[in-house]
């Protein structure tokens, strides 16, 4: 069987923990101190209307008692690793799906699903006084959403005769992988429910859909390929970006931002051995409309000096001058084991040794320890929010910048 | 936290398996912490910081602990009272 876990209202029940005048109260956590919008919010949040990815005035004007607590970062991931640690003692079959939402295959152990339930919820709320919702079910689809059925502080589970039942109470649109805007297509074709999906008929959703509708039949069925993978899938790209805390109109602001963003990426590609050959500039501007472009190397490079220039030029290329609300670089076409950090064209030879040096130095004394001048003008320095492709270790692992 | 501070703080800690503050001074004041309500841990660098937040039944304070160069701060402030 596998099981699900998933924390309730992470961020917010452990500031909420952690701060007992903050307990019983509605709160919202928010990325940054600046502009910016709601992670996530108590559940007494919640009931007045607060909801994920309202800005904070839009959160204030539903819920004028609001209390805003700025993330905290650190906190959550040493939370969520600790937890995860916890969960590598049941079974070593844990993928980590995100910050707060894991499965676990126990088949090969001799736990009883409900006492693994029970130990996870028992350790989550002994350890950390928060409380996580488990399902268990027959695949990560029914287990997932088994999950969501008691929440908060709940437990389900479906056995393998109850699955079809299990599934046909739901919505379509409720259905973990299917969604609300798949669910409106479906509904202007009549289709309604699970069972509707079904009798539509495995051919005409592969006809309308083609692989994906094989796999959207079977989701219907209660059925799901994907098993629990438990070893980190590589790493195809390197990607950091960033919501200004202002928005940027000069070029040269947005030049400071490029560096930063290209040092994270390197330093990243650095820690971890890997080299790129394709550098993706990002930029979304006020009206959150985005546009990007890929340039590649013509050589493997992880060094700073390499991805910024050739960022600096596709940023020449494709800012038109409106304000700039985020900026995003990509190191892509990875190859492993292998960290690139000049070559024959660069003027300047001891490149290697001055990264090498500042990795040292970062690494003894904490990250932006020593960084670039130019990124001293940047009003936001370092990771400030956690990525859904965060993870406890390997590549995918990022360290916070506290405010 | 309401407020803001990292101060490096006077502290009275028992050591056993990890630091736990009993005591804090404030401005002059001796606070008797009451209630460890939370504790965690973080990186920074070779450094290992153990942060708390601590209650002295009013108001509510996060203390850290570096274990690299022993000291310890005052970096924040809740009295309660506000947003």
């Amino acid at each position: 069987m596998i099981l699900c876990m998933d924390m309730d209202a992470f961020f917010a029940s452990v500031e909420q923990s952690a701060n007992p005048h903050l307990r019983g109260k509605p709160i919202a956590v928010i990325g940054a101190k600046e502009r910016t919008v709601v992670v996530t919010s108590s559940y007494e949040a919640r009931a007045e209307g607060v909801k994920t990815g309202m800005s904070k005035y839009e959160a204030l004007k539903v819920c004028p008692h609001l209390t805003l607590v700025t993330a905290s970062t650190g906190k959550y991931t040493y939370i969520s690793t600790e937890i995860n640690k916890y969960l590598r003692t049941i079974t070593p079959e844990v993928e980590v799906y995100s910050i707060d939402e894991a499965f676990l295959d126990i088949s090969n152990t001799e736990i009883n699903p409900v006492d693994a339930a029970y130990m996870i919820k028992s350790f989550v709320k002994k350890t950390f006084n928060i409380t996580c919702s488990v399902g268990v079910g027959p695949n990560k689809l029914i287990a997932k959403m088994a999950s969501g059925v008691n929440k908060p502080d709940g437990f389900y589970m479906v056995e393998p005769d109850e699955v079809i039942d299990f599934v046909d109470s739901f919505e379509l649109g409720d259905i973990w992988g299917i969604g609300r805007r798949l669910a409106k297509r479906f509904r202007e074709l009549g289709i309604f429910s699970p069972k509707d999906l079904r009798d539509f008929g495995q051919e005409r959703l592969e006809e309308m859909f083609g692989i994906y509708g094989t796999r959207l039949y079977k989701m219907v069925c209660g059925q799901y390929a994907g098993g629990v993978v438990s070893e980190e899938p590589p790493v195809k790209s390197i990607g950091h970006s960033m919501t200004m805390p202002v928005f940027l109109t000069k070029r040269e602001e947005a030049l400071n931002y490029i560096l930063q963003l290209s040092e994270m990426v390197s330093a990243r590609a650095r820690k971890n051995g890997f080299a790129g050959k394709t550098v993706h500039l990002t930029i979304r501007d006020t009206e959150m409309s985005s546009v990007g472009k890929r340039k590649t190397f013509g050589f493997f490079t992880s060094a700073t000096h390499h991805i910024y220039e050739e960022s600096v030029s596709i940023f020449d290329e494709l800012w038109n001058k409106t304000p700039i609300r985020l900026l995003g670089i990509t190191l892509g076409n990875l190859v492993s084991e292998y960290v690139a950090l000049t070559n024959i064209m660069d003027d300047f030879q001891k490149y290697p040794q001055l990264y090498d040096a500042i990795d040292k130095i970062n690494s003894k004394f904490g990250k932006n320890a020593v960084s670039y001048a130019s990124v001293l003008n940047c009003k936001r320095i370092g990771a400030k929010t956690i990525s859904p492709a965060w993870r406890p270790e390997g590549t995918r692992n990022v360290e916070f910048t506290p405010d | 936290m309401i407020l803001n501070l990292h101060e490096r703080v006077r502290v009275g800690a028992v050591f056993e398996n990890s630091p736990r503050p009993v005591w804090f001074s404030l401005h002059g004041e001796k606070v008797t912490v009451k209630d460890i309500c939370y504790r965690w841990k973080e990186r920074a660098g070779n450094d290992i910081i153990h942060k708390y937040t601590v209650t002295d039944g009013f108001n509510v304070f996060e203390l850290s602990f570096s274990s690299l160069d022993a000291c310890w701060y005052l970096e924040g402030m809740d009295e309660g009272n506000g947003r």
